[in-house]
């Protein structure tokens, strides 16, 4: 670890030296130009021997008057730093314990009258009234001997040679001091503060240490210090640009700790999580500050002869500093410049930019994204020194990680606590909270921005809420697009987060409580609080919130600290989810409208539908128009009247049409097209179904209609052999019939393909679903594979619609002609009907009423010319596509006799059909023989359809 | 629209069948004897209004006319535990209670002095349904009343009602051990009126049921219940889509155009499987019900109901599976995979056709211990189809498995042709007025049913369409 810090710094000494110019230079300009007196004759022995305050040297230290001059190098300890006050008064008053009794009396109204005065401020210490008291000047006196920053200290050291040409040493007259009290320099610079050891070349030297050796050594400090205060000024900006008021650096390391809500509502520029961030740093930096201090008063202490002796020198400090905190800081820097650069886009003007320009750098990245770069990048460096073991630097990166996560954790806790925030209406322009439904939800705002669920502002009427209304927040903006704004320890929970959260929100939204949602207790619980119960060995006793008292390592591999995360949060996701599960399905009756649904498009209820569809096909029969709004709701209301079992709330339930009314029935099945049937699916449940799963539902319906429209028709022919026994007749008839059970052939098939299997698939994915409510490990997913349902729905009639729906749909169509055809010429008697009239039809007439219809037809062109045309008009492109000719043939409608008229027609009809079913075929067969769930169900459509040609 | 079935019942062997197939159809539907809904039947989902109707005091009575010249075997109904399910207005017992004598002319003409109170019956049953799809009639063709009665029924009810469908459920005697010395007379006219005035006719063929008997109860004179203990299972089973009704086959007039393309042509023939106790006194065991194994065993021959010979030309026409059970339709697309694979079924060369499967739900009030049950009906050829090489010498083991000589018509067609060759016991015949000019009805009736032989055999060939369009040619 030495090694590799020593790699890292030695190319930086250089640098180093620059940067401290530049950075913390203003702190010790006036050393600069002040150069340090000669140390005055004291001989170390003095100094050590408990003795300070008596000698005459003293009289002389205060006669000299060059102090005054030097005010800017006797940088009062009191002086600096105006922003730490409190913890600098404190780092005095240790000092000050070691001085006597009455100094350390003396001392606060010295620093009263510092402010109240303050002039001459490396004079002040002496006030006025101060100075007559001999005694007190004694003391002052004995104190200022030890003053080795002054002039006239003198070091034990005898440096007072001549210049000797001989000896390079003398030349000029540098000013030595010992190493303990260079130690305490530099100790003060590690703590940021002014000394007279860091500006190198005129410091004073260290009389056993070569230039270049001090140089070295200076410059290893002068590099931490450095990175020290980078950090601290990072720190500082962050506050300053994050309070309003100002916190309270104190208080603000006690409320940090335990995420308050309060700086929520902050108003801020920047994020949580940054703030969070830099308080973390700046709770290392002060410990490692207080670390110095204490080093300082351990000196102290062991100069009084308090406690035991204490060997200091420059190497053992720089070997405490590396054992105690490893490559913390700078490596807390490197990652605040990694975050730099990959925040600030154009690296033009960034390089020049230092870290504590972060907190107001213009970006364009969403605060979510600034989050999950910080704490990925404080994560990975983590993991890092975590994999060399370097735990020094791994724990202190985990508690600042730790504390950094703490925003994010709070509002993950509160997200799941409180659930999506509900707002009423379809959209932002509504206020939020104001409403019914936004129970429980209290006043918590929006979502922050910061988090990685956003809102997207959709209502909560709208049925696409639950899918939509709130998500993952996507890294836009960033050049590469790979990365999310989740932070990477939360990522693999993210999903069960927000659907927990979404399924917390909704169940407030129904009313539930906090009772009845059995919020778990990790909502109150600090992050840090949580990894620490997971740390190797918990202290329960121990305020883990304080870092240093935790004795094991705190840092977590990312696979335990997903786990960790996983632990505490699933219970929680998986209560919600069950929850609502629960409420889905025992509150709103998931199962009874889905059942219904299913009955209603699927027909699954055969009595009733079978029911709606006779009356429906009855009113096509009849001429009349069927397509009427209120015809068709109350023909199915009356339809539920009639059955016994309430399985579906005819309300709930709206036919429309909406289709071109030009186009006859009668003549195609395509006039079905324009039928709309709604089911009004309850408040919460339309997230589950919504418009378009219910539009595809639609679609099928208006299909199976269409299908069982012809099937009807083509049923309705009765094959009867009292019709074939009429000579004549019988043998024609035998083309009919073929004719017949073809279509009938081809219609079954493809019924049965799309009630048993098709609705096997929707039911399938339906039921996937259901378990998915029932697990409820992720309601998002839910969605999702709904939506993978409509893809498929979507994917199947895409292909259908485009030829081989039409194709079908020209069968169905003639499936009608046919009809037409057969009971123009074999007259009505041969059809079924179920209706009451047809019990007191008499067999005869209608005998006579097939004669009728037949010399009818026979004589009338235009109703020939007419099926002509709407068979065209139902599949022209088929034809083209096949190349089938079905142009209008002149000689048609000359043909001879009305009897083979019918037989052309049918077997144009026949030929067509041929083509038509071999299209399907084929059509279905390339659907069959592509990939996915799709093709498995064409597959059997595929199957049944080979045996047209068996 | 319930679409309700009128369902008539004629003859001894009528009466008897129905009364069993309405003590299923109660059991099913969770009514109990006295017609009223046991409390416990509210599962639902069925659709008890095709078969039966509410009186006023919430029974519900079968829509069933009970009809027979002779009072025995509608007394033991009457003096049965579901004596108070039926209308009895609906019940009509011959005031002489002389029965027809099995005679089919005695039944037919016992038939014009009955019509009115009998038509009133099914007009009343008619009027009182809201839609009404169309009759079914149970009755054997061997005996008088069935097939006399039956027959002249048939014709009326046709030409009364020429848009409604008529089903037929018709008991086809055991050519080998038939009691009635007359049955070829009497079968083959009703053959005559079946052809001509049925839209479909369910064939129940008494040999067959007896072999079933007894390669599948093992035993070897089945009793009677027994008998109609298959007969009712099979006629429950073959409306069980409408009485539970679902996606498809929901309607009789569906499943009847799906079976059979044309005219005369309605002949079905029936599988099931498996009957076990539940259904059938003393029934073997079947262990396992798989979507496979009861689609195959449909189509073995031996659990036909008609008794037919495998021929090479023999094909279906159209079959239809009513496959009861919770069953996963993926199954039932596999096994279509394997018996195509198999070629377990030949169909028409002239037309599309496969097998069609109709999935239905069991009640719910009935427990089984088996997971899956078919009713197959199928069109098929060898229902009258010949062989080249005719022998004449019945042997009783022949027709206890699928190595019978003769396909069901032309067995009745040669034991017909054996009776008229030597104008054997017509003196009964003759003394009704429908024979008193002259027999030509019986020679009408044979060339009826030989027409129906031949269509059926062209039904075999591809030409089948052109076939009948040459003869038709001809004819003009």
């Amino acid at each position: 670890m030495l090694e590799c810090n020593g790699s890292q710094t030695i190319p930086e000494v250089v640098g180093i030296e620059n940067d401290f110019v530049q950075g913390v230079s203003s702190l010790y300009l006036s050393a600069l130009s002040d150069p340090p007196p000669a140390p005055k004759e004291l001989t170390w022995a003095d100094i050590l021997a408990e003795e300070p305050f008596e000698g005459d040297h003293w009289v002389g230290i205060l006669g000299s008057g060059s102090g005054s001059g030097s005010g800017g190098s006797t940088p009062s300890l009191d002086d600096d730093g105006g922003d730490d006050d409190d913890e600098e008064s404190s780092v005095d008053l240790d000092l000050g314990l070691d001085l006597e009794t009455s100094l350390r009396v003396t001392l606060p109204p010295e620093n009263l009258d510092l402010h109240g005065t303050g002039t001459g401020r490396g004079r002040s210490r002496m006030g006025s009234e101060w100075e007559r008291t001999y005694g007190h000047r004694k003391d002052v006196e004995q104190l200022q001997a030890r003053q080795y920053w002054r002039a006239e200290w003198k070091s034990d050291v005898l440096l007072t040679r001549a210049f000797d040409l001989g000896d390079a040493s003398t030349l000029g007259t540098p000013q030595y001091i010992n190493e303990h009290d260079a130690v305490r320099e530099v100790l003060m610079a590690l703590q940021g503060r002014k000394n007279i050891l860091m500006p190198f070349p005129d410091a004073p030297r260290l009389v056993h240490l070569t230039l270049s050796s001090q140089a070295s050594i200076t410059a290893s400090f002068a590099q931490t210090a450095t990175v020290l205060q980078h950090l601290r000024k990072f720190v500082s900006a962050t506050y300053a640009k994050a309070s309003e008021p100002p916190p309270q650096p104190s208080s603000q390391t006690q409320t940090q700790a335990q995420y308050q809500p309060h700086l929520h509502h902050t108003r801020n520029t920047r994020t949580q999580t940054l703030e969070a961030f830099a308080d973390a740093v700046d709770r290392e930096v002060r410990s490692f500050d207080a670390w110095c201090a204490r080093k300082e008063e351990e000196m102290c202490r062991a100069q009084m002869g308090m406690g035991s002796g204490l060997v200091v020198s420059l190497l053992s400090l720089e070997k405490g500093i590396r054992d105690t905190f490893g490559a913390s800081f700078s490596v807390i820097l490197d990652i605040l410049r990694t975050v730099m650069a990959r925040v600030s886009h154009s690296s033009s003007d960034t390089n020049e930019k230092e870290i504590w320009a972060l907190p107001s750098l213009p970006t364009h990245i969403a605060p979510a994204r600034l989050t999950s770069i910080l704490l990925n990048t404080l994560f990975l460096a983590v993991q890092e020194y975590l994999s060399m073991v370097d735990m020094t630097t791994s724990d202190t990166l985990m508690r600042v990680f730790a504390r950094s996560a703490e925003p994010v954790w709070g509002m993950v806790g509160r997200w799941l606590g409180n659930g999506m925030p509900v707002r009423e209406g379809y959209g932002y322009g509504y206020g939020y909270g104001g409403g019914v439904l936004s129970v429980g939800v209290g006043g918590e705002g929006a979502l922050d921005e910061e988090f990685f669920v956003e809102d997207n502002g959709v209502g909560i009427v709208d049925p696409d809420f639950w899918a939509e209304g709130f998500g993952l927040r996507d890294g836009i903006g960033e050049g590469e697009g790979d990365e999310t704004t989740i932070p990477v320890f939360l990522a693999h929970v993210a999903r069960d987060v927000l659907g927990s959260g979404k399924a917390t929100g909704l169940l407030r939204a129904l009313g539930a409580t906090d009772a009845d949602i059995h919020i778990h207790q990790f909502t109150t619980q600090s992050f840090s609080d949580i990894l620490a119960l997971h740390t190797a060995h918990p202290n329960p006793g121990q305020n883990t919130d304080d870092a240093h008292t935790v004795s094991a390592s705190v840092s977590l591999s990312t696979d335990t600290l997903s786990r960790v995360v996983y632990d505490e949060l699933q219970p929680h996701c998986e209560a919600t989810s069950a929850l609502l599960a629960s409420v889905l399905v025992n509150d709103c009756g998931l199962w009874r409208h889905l059942g219904a649904i299913e009955d209603l498009y699927l027909m699954r209820r055969g009595d009733a539908m079978s029911h709606f569809t006779d009356v429906l096909f009855a009113k096509m029969d009849s001429q009349q128009p069927w397509s009427d709004f209120h015809f068709l709701n109350s023909a199915f209301g009356d339809v539920l009247d009639a059955g016994r079992s309430k399985w579906i709330e005819s309300s709930l339930v709206r036919f429309s049409y909406r289709g071109n009314k030009d186009r006859a029935i009668n003549r195609t099945v395509k006039s079905i097209d324009g039928l709309l049937v709604e089911y009004t699916v309850p408040f919460p449940l339309t997230y589950v179904f919504g418009p378009r799963v219910l539009q595809t539902y639609g679609s099928l319906f208006v299909f199976l209609l269409q299908i069982r429209r012809a099937k009807n028709v083509l049923e309705r022919i009765l094959v009867r052999g009292a019709i074939a026994s009429v000579p004549h007749l019988g043998t024609e008839l035998k083309v009919f019939y073929a004719m017949r059970s073809k279509l009938s052939w081809f219609i079954n098939i493809l019924l049965n393909f799309l009630t048993t299997y098709v609705s096997l698939c929707v039911r399938t994915f339906i039921s996937v679903i259901h378990t998915e409510v029932l697990k409820f490990h992720d309601t998002f997913r839910e969605a999702k594979s709904l939506d993978e349902m409509i893809q498929l729905h979507d994917d199947q009639y895409d292909l259908m619609t485009s030829a081989l729906l039409r194709a079908i749909l020209s069968i169905l169509d003639m499936c009608l002609h046919f009809s037409d055809i057969f009971v123009a010429f074999a007259g009505d008697t041969t059809t079924h009907d179920i209706s009451r009239q047809s019990m007191t039809m008499k067999r005869h007439r209608s005998r006579r009423q097939r004669k009728q219809r037949r010399n009818i037809i026979g004589f009338s062109q235009s109703l020939m010319e007419t099926e002509h045309t709407s068979d065209e008009d139902s599949d022209p492109d088929d034809a083209n596509e096949f190349g089938l000719g079905n142009a209008p043939e002149p000689s048609y409608s000359m043909a001879p006799s009305a009897d083979g008229d019918f037989i052309g027609r049918i077997d144009k009809m026949t030929s067509e059909l041929e083509s038509l079913v071999k299209f399907v075929r084929r059509g279905t067969e390339s659907l069959a023989g592509g990939a996915g769930e799709a093709a498995a169900v064409f597959g059997v459509l595929a199957f049944a359809l080979e045996d047209w040609d068996l | 629209m319930p679409r309700e079935i009128v369902t008539v019942q004629l003859g001894q062997c009528g009466n008897q069948m129905g009364s069993v197939y309405w003590q299923r159809l109660c059991a099913e539907h969770g009514i109990n004897r006295e017609g009223i809904l046991e409390e416990w039947a509210t599962e639902g989902g069925d659709r008890k209004d095709v078969f039966f109707y509410q009186a006023d005091d919430e029974h519900y009575i079968p829509r069933a006319i009970l009809v027979d010249l002779e009072p025995r075997v509608i007394n033991n109904i009457l003096t049965s535990p579901f004596a108070n399910l039926y209308n009895p207005e609906n019940i009509f017992v011959s005031k002489d209670g002389g029965g027809a004598g099995n005679n089919w002319a005695q039944g037919y003409a016992a038939g014009e002095r009955i019509y009115e109170e009998v038509m009133e019956m099914i007009d009343r049953e008619a009027e009182g349904s809201d839609s009404l799809e169309g009759f079914m009639l149970a009755h054997s063709i061997a005996g008088g009343t069935g097939s006399g009665l039956g027959s002249f029924i048939l014709e009326r009810l046709n030409d009364k009602f020429p848009k409604k469908l008529i089903q037929t459920y018709s008991v086809f005697p055991n050519a080998q051990e038939g009691d009635v010395v007359v049955q070829p007379y009497n079968s083959m006219l009703t053959l005559k009126r079946l052809i001509n005035h049925a839209d479909s006719v369910v064939v129940l063929d008494n040999g067959a049921l007896a072999r079933i008997s007894a390669d599948r109860l093992h035993v070897q004179t089945p009793t009677f219940d027994q008998t109609n203990q298959l007969a009712s299972t099979v006629m429950a089973a073959s409306t069980q889509t409408l009485r539970y009704p679902g996606y498809m086959n929901n309607d009789l007039v569906g499943i009847i155009a799906s079976l059979i393309p044309t005219p005369r042509c309605h002949f079905l023939m029936t599988s099931y499987t498996p009957f076990t106790s539940d259904q059938i006194d003393k029934a073997k065991p079947i262990r396992r019900t798989t979507v496979l194994d009861v689609m195959r065993r449909l189509l073995q021959p031996k659990n036909r109901m008609v008794s037919t010979t495998p021929s090479k030309t023999a094909c279906y026409i159209s079959i239809l599976n009513i496959i009861q059970g919770d069953v996963d339709p993926t199954d039932v697309h596999q096994s279509l995979l394997r018996i195509r694979e198999r070629q377990l079924a030949n169909f028409i060369p002239w037309g599309p056709a496969s097998i069609q499967v109709a999935l239905t739900r069991k009640s719910p009030y009935i427990t089984t211990n088996h997971r899956v049950s078919g009713l197959m009906l199928a069109n098929h050829t060898s229902v009258a189809s010949v062989k080249a090489s005719l022998t004449l010498t019945p042997h009783p083991f022949l027709h206890t498995d699928d190595n019978g000589y003769w396909q069901l018509f032309k067995r009745m067609l040669d034991q017909f042709d054996r009776l008229r060759k030597r104008n054997a016991f017509l003196e009964q015949y003759k003394k009704e007025k429908m024979f008193a000019n002259g027999l030509e009805e019986f020679d009408d009736a044979r060339a009826t049913a030989e027409e129906l032989l031949k269509e059926y055999k062209a039904c075999e060939s591809p030409d089948y369409i052109s076939y009948g369009a040459q003869e038709g040619g001809d004819a003009t």
